[in-house]
C-alpha cells in the first residue's frame, strides 16, 4: 500500500511557516531608509541653493534633483523590493553566496534602467546644455545606485562605518556643490552633489563586497522572486510614487515654474514640503531602532514559538505579547512625534522666516507637518504588515494611499492656493485609518493567517 | 458521468498508478471476470501527474481518481458556515477518538445537502475550520505541539473530507481493495446507496500504518514532556493510530463480506472489530496449468544454480539481506548465480546502496540486477526463489514459482509460512516446499539455500511438494469462481435492496 504513508510523512514535515520568522529587519529600513535619506538630502539642498550661484541656475540644480530623486525612488522600487526579499530569504538560510553576484548584477539592472530614463528625459524632452544634461544622467544614475545599495544595508552589521559613510557622502555632498557653484553654476552644484553620492555607494558596495567574499557566481539567482512576490515589486513601486505624487500633480498648478525645458517645479509646494518633512525624523528614527528591538523580540519570540512546538496556549501568550508590545511602541512614537509635528505647526511662521521661504508657504508648510504625521504612520503600518508577510493587504494599503493622495491633492488643487497641501494631509488621516484595521485584522488573527494561507 | 458498472473497485495508493502484488491482482481479477464490468476509482496522494502502469483491460468502463490530499477549493454554503462547520465537531470526536462508527453515518448526512459546494475554502482554509482545529486539539491533545497537531490534523481529517466529497460512480455493487480511506469509500457507498459492499485486504491496513507512525521520527514524541503520573501519555501517534483504527471498524461494520488472503490477517481483522459472520478465506490464485507446463531439464554441466530474488528493490523486501545471504552462500557454491528481478527506480537512493553493497561484498560475477521482468519467460531458469521482505501478505512470487515447481526460501512474513508448510489443518499433507527463515538473517537463509542447491534430491521433492499444494489450495480457475459467485451474490443483493427501498 504505497503512497499515502509517504505523503502523510511529507505534509508533516513541512518547513514553510511563511518564512517569516527572518533573522533580519529588512523591512524598518528599506521602508523609513529612502524616506529619511530623501527629507535629509532634499532639505539641505532646498536649504542650500540659496548658497552660490544666480537664482536661476539654483533652480535647475533643486529641480534635477527633485526629478531625480523621484524618478530614481520610484524606478529603482521593484527590483529593491525584490532584492530586499531575496536577502531576507538567503541570510536566513545563510546562503549567502549569491550576494556579491546579485549586488552587481542588480546595480548593473538598476544603471542600465537609469541610463535609458535618464537620456530620454535629459536630452530629448528636456532642454539642457549638453554638459548639464549629463551630468543630470549621472546624477540621475548615482541616486537610483544609492536607493539600490541601500537594501544590502541590513545584509551589512557594521552600523557605525555605514553611518559614517552616509556623513561623510552627504558632507562632501554639501561641501562641494556650494564650493563649485561659484565656479560652474548649474554644472558645478551636481557634480559636487554627484560626488559626494557617489563616494557613499563605493564605499557601501567595498564594504558589501569585502563582508561577503564569494565568487562572482548565479547573478539570475533572484529572478524567480519576480513572480512569486509580484505584489512586492509592484508595492516597491506603488509606495514610492505614492510619497510623490501630490508634488507630481501641484507641479501643474498656476504658479508652478519650469526651466530647462521641462522641470518643471512648484517651489512654493515642494520646499514647504520637504521642510515639512525634516519634521517626521523623530519618528522615523525612533520606529527605525525601535522596530529592531522591542517589536521585532516578540514576533520572533511568536513564530519561534509555533516552530519550536509549543502548546496554543503558548502560542496565544506569544500574540498577546506582539499586540501589547504594539500598542505600547505606538503610543510613545505618536506622543513624541505629535509633541514635535505640533511644536512645528506653532512655531510654523519662524521656521518659514528662518529658511527665507515666502509667507505663503506656512499654511501648506503646517498641512505638510500634519501630513507627513500621517504619511509616516501609514509607513509604519506598511512595514508591520511586511513583517507579517501580508503583501495582498500591504499592496492594497500602498494602492489606496497613492489613489488618495493623488486624487486628493489633484482636488485641492482645482479649489485653489488655499487648499494646497490639504489633499496629502486628508490622504494620510484616511489611508492610516485603513493601515490601522489592517493591522488590527492582521495581529487579532495572527495564529489563523499563519497557519492557513491567505 | 460513466455508465453504470457492475463492480466499483476502490483501491488506495496502488492499481493502476503503482505495480505491485496488489495492483497485479486486481489487474488478473478484473481480466478475470469479462462478464462484469467494472469501474475503478484510484486515490491518489495529490494532484501530480501520474502515469498508467497498466493497460486497463477492456471490461473496465470508467475509471475516476480522488485526490486524498487534494480538495478542491469549492464556494460558500449556503446558511451559517460556522454553524456548519462547528456541527462537526461533536462527530469527528466520536469517530476519531472513540471509534464511534454511528459518528461516520452522522458526518455523511451533514454533508449531503451541500456536497456541490464545499471545498477546502469552506473546510481547512476558513475561519471557522482554523477554530474547530483548535476546539478538537483542546479536547483531545491540549498539551501537544500545535504544529504538528494542525498537520496531522489536515492529513487525516482533510482525506476524510475528500472521501465525503467525492463523487460515487455508479455501481451495482462496491468493492474495496483496502481499508483505510477506501474502505471509507465503500462504506459511505453502502450508507448512501443502499447497494452492497466488498472488503478484501491484502495487508491489515492499519497495522502498516501503525508501523510507520511508530516508526516515523517526524512525530516528536510528547510523552517526555508530560507530567502524567500514568506513565506513558498519550501523543500524536495516538490520534494517528485511533483514527486509522477507527476508519477500518467503519468499513468492517458496513461491508457485507470481509475477505483476506491467509488465516493470520484474518485474526488480525476480527481483533480490529471485523464481526465473524462476514470474514472468509481466499487466497490468491495462481494459473497453475500454464506455469506447469515450463519445462525444467535437469541440471546439465554448463548450468550454474540459479537463485532468483523478485521483487522491487525497495527497503521493505530487504535485498541487503538477500545481498548478505548470497555472499556468504559463495563461499559454499562459488558458481552460483543470483537474479535480482524488479523494478529499481521506485526508491533510487535504496537501489544505489545495494548496488554499493553488492560491489562491496565482491559480487560482481555473481549478482544480477536485470529490472522487471515477465516472470514466465524465465521461471524455468530458476532453481531457488528467495524473498527476505520484512512485509508480505501472500507473495505472489511464491504462488508462481511454486506452480511451477520451484521450492522457496522466504522470511517468516505474512502468508509464507501456510504456503511453504501448508495450513495446519491441511489434509492431506502435502509436505515441506522449501524453508522459512527469521527476518533479517542472512546466514539462515544462505543455509536455507545452500540445503536446496546442494541436494538434488531435497530440491526437487520441496519443488514438487510446494506444486501439489498450489494445484490443490491456489489454483486460479479456482479463485476466479468463487470471486464469480461472490460478486453474484453481492449484486443480486444490490438488486434485491433496491427493489425495497427505492434506487438511489
Amino acid at each position: 500500500m504505497a503512497g499515502i504513508g509517504f505523503v502523510l510523512e511529507r505534509l508533516m514535515k513541512r518547513d514553510d511557516l511563511i518564512g517569516v520568522s527572518k533573522g533580519i529587519g529588512y523591512a524598518a529600513v528599506i521602508s523609513s531608509g529612502p524616506w529619511l535619506l530623501t527629507v535629509l538630502s532634499l532639505g539641505m539642498v532646498s536649504v542650500g541653493s540659496g548658497f552660490g550661484a544666480g537664482v536661476l541656475e539654483g533652480d535647475i540644480f533643486r529641480s534635477i534633483v527633485i526629478y531625480n530623486f523621484s524618478g530614481s525612488l520610484v524606478l529603482s522600487g521593484p527590483i529593491a523590493m525584490i532584492t530586499t526579499r531575496f536577502l531576507a530569504d538567503r541570510i536566513y538560510t545563510a546562503e549567502v553566496e549569491p550576494v556579491p553576484a546579485t549586488l552587481l548584477c542588480g546595480l548593473g539592472c538598476v544603471g542600465v534602467l537609469s541610463i535609458f530614463a535618464g537620456i530620454v528625459f535629459y536630452f530629448l524632452i528636456a532642454e539642457l546644455p549638453l554638459m548639464t544634461a549629463t551630468l543630470a544622467v549621472a546624477n540621475f544614475i548615482s541616486v537610483s545606485f544609492l536607493w539600490y545599495v541601500m537594501v544590502f544595508l541590513t545584509a551589512l552589521k557594521d552600523y557605525l562605518a555605514i553611518s559614517r559613510a552616509f556623513v561623510l557622502g552627504l558632507i562632501v555632498s554639501t561641501i562641494a556643490s556650494i564650493a563649485l557653484a561659484q565656479v560652474a553654476a548649474t554644472d558645478g552644484m551636481l557634480a559636487g552633489y554627484t560626488l559626494g553620492l557617489t563616494i557613499i555607494v563605493f564605499i557601501v558596495i567595498a564594504k558589501i563586497l569585502a563582508e561577503y567574499p564569494y565568487r562572482f557566481a548565479d547573478p539570475l539567482a533572484a529572478r524567480p522572486y519576480f513572480l512569486r512576490y509580484w505584489e512586492l515589486a509592484l508595492g516597491g513601486a506603488v509606495f514610492s510614487a505614492a510619497i510623490w505624487i501630490d508634488k507630481w500633480i501641484m507641479w501643474f498648478a498656476p504658479a508652478s515654474k519650469t526651466v530647462g525645458g521641462a522641470l518643471t517645479t512648484y517651489t512654493a509646494y515642494d520646499g514647504a514640503m520637504f521642510l515639512a518633512y525634516l519634521t517626521v525624523i523623530p519618528a522615523l528614527s525612533l520606529f527605525l531602532v525601535s522596530a529592531e528591538t522591542s517589536f521585532f523580540r516578540v514576533y520572533q519570540k511568536f513564530y519561534r514559538a509555533i516552530s519550536r512546538h509549543a502548546t496554543y496556549t503558548e502560542i496565544k501568550e506569544r500574540r498577546q505579547d506582539i499586540a501589547t508590545t504594539l500598542t505600547t511602541a505606538s503610543r510613545n512614537l505618536l506622543v513624541l512625534q505629535g509633541a514635535v509635528s505640533v511644536l512645528a505647526i506653532v512655531l510654523a511662521p519662524r521656521i518659514i522666516a528662518l529658511t527665507g521661504s515666502s509667507y505663503e508657504q506656512i499654511g501648506i508648510f503646517r498641512l505638510g507637518v500634519l501630513g507627513a504625521f500621517f504619511h509616516a504612520v501609514v509607513l509604519f503600518q506598511s512595514t508591520l504588515l511586511a513583517y507579517f508577510d501580508l503583501r495582498r493587504i500591504n499592496l492594497i494599503l500602498q494602492i489606496v494611499f497613492l489613489l488618495l493622495n493623488g486624487t486628493l491633492t489633484f482636488i485641492c488643487l482645482q479649489l485653489g492656493p488655499n487648499y494646497y497641501g490639504f489633499g496629502y494631509f486628508a490622504a494620510g488621516v484616511l489611508s492610516s485609518i485603513l493601515g490601522y484595521l489592517a493591522l488590527l485584522y492582521a495581529v487579532t488573527n495572527l495564529p489563523y493567517l499563519t497557519f492557513v494561507r491567505r | 458521468m460513466t455508465e453504470h458498472a457492475d463492480v466499483c473497485v476502490i483501491l488506495e495508493g496502488s492499481y493502476p498508478y503503482v505495480s505491485g502484488g496488489v495492483s497485479t491482482w486486481m489487474h488478473d481479477l478484473i481480466l478475470s471476470q469479462p462478464d462484469l464490468s467494472f469501474h475503478v476509482l484510484a486515490l491518489v496522494a495529490d494532484e501530480r501527474p501520474r502515469q498508467l502502469k497498466f493497460e486497463l483491460p477492456k471490461n473496465v468502463i470508467g475509471m475516476s481518481e480522488i485526490a486524498v490530499q487534494g480538495l478542491p477549493n469549492g464556494k460558500a454554503i449556503a446558511g451559517n458556515e460556522r454553524k456548519f462547520i462547528e456541527s462537526l465537531a461533536e462527530p469527528l470526536l466520536n469517530l476519531t477518538e472513540r471509534s464511534d462508527t454511528n459518528a461516520f453515518v452522522k458526518l455523511t448526512e451533514l454533508f449531503a445537502p451541500h456536497r456541490a459546494v464545499l471545498g477546502r475554502d469552506v473546510l481547512l482554509d476558513s475561519r471557522a475550520a482554523f477554530d474547530l482545529v483548535i476546539n478538537m486539539y483542546e479536547r483531545s491533545l491540549p498539551n501537544a505541539s500545535f504544529l504538528n497537531y494542525f498537520w496531522t490534523w489536515r492529513a487525516l481529517i482533510g482525506g476524510l473530507w475528500a472521501c465525503l466529497l467525492a463523487d460515487l460512480p455508479k455501481a451495482s455493487t462496491y468493492h474495496a481493495i483496502s481499508t483505510g480511506y477506501a474502505g471509507l469509500l465503500a462504506a459511505r457507498a453502502k450508507i448512501e446507496t443502499g447497494r452492497s459492499a466488498l472488503l478484501t485486504e491484502h495487508g491489515i491496513y492499519t497495522v502498516e500504518r501503525q508501523v510507520e507512525i511508530l516508526m516515523a521520527d517526524w512525530i516528536e514524541s510528547e510523552s517526555a514532556e508530560s507530567l502524567s503520573p500514568e506513565g506513558l501519555a498519550r501523543d500524536l501517534r495516538d490520534i494517528w493510530i485511533s483514527t486509522f483504527d477507527a476508519y477500518s471498524r467503519v468499513c468492517y461494520t458496513y461491508v457485507d463480506e470481509i475477505i483476506t488472503l491467509y488465516g493470520g490477517n484474518q485474526t488480525l481483522q476480527l481483533q480490529g472489530g471485523a464481526s465473524p459472520e462476514k470474514v472468509r478465506l481466499i487466497p490468491n490464485g495462481v494459473d497453475c496449468a500454464r506455469f506447469g507446463r515450463l519445462t525444467r531439464g535437469k541440471a546439465d554441466a554448463m548450468h550454474r544454480p540459479t537463485v532468483a530474488f523478485i521483487g522491487r528493490v525497495v527497503p521493505i523486501k530487504d535485498v541487503k539481506t538477500f545481498l548478505h545471504a548470497v555472499g556468504a552462500l559463495k563461499g559454499h557454491v562459488p558458481s552460483v548465480r543470483a537474479i535480482i528481478a524488479g523494478p529499481i527506480d521506485e526508491d533510487p537512493d535504496y537501489a544505489d546502496e545495494c548496488f554499493a553493497l553488492s560491489a562491496h561484498l565482491g559480487l560482481q560475477d555473481t549478482v544480477e540486477f536485470i529490472g522487471p521482468i515477465k516472470l514466465i519467460d524465465h521461471m524455468a531458469s530458476f532453481d531457488v526463489v528467495v524473498l527476505t521482505s520484512v512485509s508480505e501478505a501472500q507473495p505472489l512470487v511464491v504462488l508462481e514459482a511454486g506452480a511451477t515447481g520451484i521450492p522457496c526460501v522466504t522470511t517468516d512474513v505474512g502468508a509464507c509460512r501456510e504456503l511453504i508448510y501448508g495450513r495446519i489443518d491441511e489434509n492431506p499433507k502435502l509436505g515441506v516446499g522449501g524453508e522459512v527463515t527469521r527476518l533479517a538473517a542472512p546466514h539462515e537463509t544462505a543455509e536455507a539455500i545452500r540445503r536446496l542447491l546442494l541436494d538434488e534430491d531435497y530440491r526437487l521433492s520441496a519443488g514438487a511438494a510446494l506444486q501439489a499444494r498450489m494445484r490443490a489450495h491456489y489454483d486460479k480457475p479456482g479463485v476466479v469462481s468463487t470471486y464469480a459467485e461472490l460478486y453474484a451474490r453481492s449484486i443480486a443483493t444490490s438488486h434485491a435492496a433496491i427493489k425495497i427501498n427505492g434506487a438511489v
